[in-house]
C-alpha cells in the first residue's frame, strides 16, 4: 500500500494518474467506511465513495501539501456524506414504507442479540457519532487516533463514544460491559 | 489472560468479523475511472451545446432583423406612395411648370449635361486613379 509522501510526491512531480491509481487503493475502505459509517446504507456509501474519489481527481492538482492527505481526503468524504444525508433526509419522511420497515426493524430486535444481523441492527440504533466511530474503529481497523482524524473530533472524545458504544452492544450481547473495558 | 481482556478480546473478534464483508463491490476502481472519464467528456458536451445554442439564438436574431428591414421599407414605401397620391396634384403641376420652363430655355439642355456627366463621372474617375 503506498504512503501519503509517495502519493504527494507524485502529485508534485506532474504524474497526477500515477498518484491517483495509488490513492484509490490505499483511501477506498477509509472513504467507504466514513460514508457508510455516516449513510449506514452500503449502496448509498460506495457512490459517494466513488463521487469523492471524482472529486479527489479533479482536485489532486491543486492540492498544495498545507494539509496532510489524509486530513483533506476526510474533510472531502465527510462534507460529502452530511451533505448527501441531508438530502435524503429531506427526501424522505415516515410515511415512507422502507422507513416504516426499519423503524420495525429496530424496535424488534430481541433483547439479546444471537445473531450478526441482529447486532448490526443494533449498531444502526447507536447514536450517529457512536455508530461511527465503532463503525470506523473495526470497519478497517483504524487506531483511535486516526478514526478521531476521520471523524475531525478529539481523540479522548472517540474514546468515550467507542466506550458508551461498547457498553450499549455488551448489554444486547448479554455480557457484562466491565468484561469490555 | 484475565476474563475481561477474554471479553474485549472475543468483542472485537465479532465486530471485526461482522464488518469483515462491510466493503466496496468489486471493481471499485475502474468504476470511479469511467466515472472521471464521463466527467472529462462532460465539458466538451457542454460546450457544444453551448456552442449550439449561440449559434441558433444568432440565427433567430438574424431572421428576427430582416423581418424587420423588410417591414420598415414596406411601411416607409408605403407613406411614400401614399404621400405622392396625396399630393399628386401639385406633384403633377411641378413637373409640367419644370417641364415647360426647360423646354423654352438652355435648362434641357443643362440637365442633359448634368445627367450626362453624372454618368461617365465613374468611368473618367477610374481612368485617373494609379494602380
Amino acid at each position: 500500500m503506498a504512503t501519503d509522501a509517495e502519493i504527494i510526491q507524485l502529485v508534485q512531480a506532474g504524474r497526477g494518474r500515477e498518484a491517483f491509481d495509488l490513492l484509490v487503493p490505499a483511501y477506498r475502505r477509509r472513504v467507504f467506511g466514513l460514508a457508510y459509517g455516516i449513510l449506514r446504507d452500503r449502496a448509498a456509501a460506495e457512490d459517494l465513495a466513488q463521487e469523492v474519489f471524482v472529486k479527489l481527481w479533479q482536485a489532486l492538482p491543486r492540492y498544495d501539501g498545507r494539509a496532510q492527505l489524509s486530513t483533506w481526503i476526510y474533510a472531502i468524504t465527510r462534507n460529502a456524506a452530511i451533505s448527501a444525508l441531508r438530502t435524503r433526509r429531506r427526501a424522505v419522511s415516515l410515511s415512507d414504507p422502507a422507513v416504516l420497515e426499519e423503524v420495525e426493524g429496530v424496535t424488534s430486535t430481541p433483547a439479546v442479540a444471537t445473531d450478526d444481523a441482529a447486532l448490526r441492527r443494533h449498531i444502526e440504533a447507536l447514536p450517529d457519532r457512536q455508530r461511527q466511530a465503532i463503525t470506523l474503529y473495526y470497519l478497517d481497523e483504524r487506531p483511535v487516533n486516526e478514526v478521531a482524524e476521520m471523524m475531525g473530533l478529539p481523540a479522548n472524545t472517540v474514546k468515550t463514544h467507542l466506550h458508551r458504544a461498547r457498553a450499549s452492544l455488551a448489554a444486547v450481547l448479554g455480557v457484562a460491559a466491565e468484561d469490555l473495558a | 489472560m484475565s476474563g475481561g481482556d477474554r471479553g474485549r478480546a472475543d468483542f472485537d473478534a465479532r465486530m471485526r468479523r461482522l464488518f469483515a464483508d462491510v466493503d466496496t463491490a468489486p471493481g471499485f476502481q475502474a468504476r470511479v475511472m469511467q466515472r472521471v472519464a464521463a466527467r472529462s467528456a462532460a465539458p466538451r458536451a457542454d460546450l457544444r451545446a453551448q456552442f449550439e445554442r449561440t449559434r441558433a439564438h444568432a440565427t433567430r436574431n438574424l431572421v428576427r432583423q430582416a423581418w424587420m428591414n423588410a417591414a420598415t421599407a414596406v411601411g416607409v414605401g408605403a407613406g411614400g406612395i401614399a404621400l405622392v397620391w396625396r399630393h399628386r396634384l401639385e406633384i403633377t403641376q411641378s413637373v409640367q411648370a419644370g417641364l415647360a420652363a426647360a423646354a423654352d430655355s438652355g435648362v434641357l439642355i443643362g440637365i442633359a449635361l448634368v445627367v450626362l456627366g453624372a454618368g461617365l463621372w465613374p468611368a473618367l474617375r477610374r481612368s485617373v486613379t494609379p494602380l
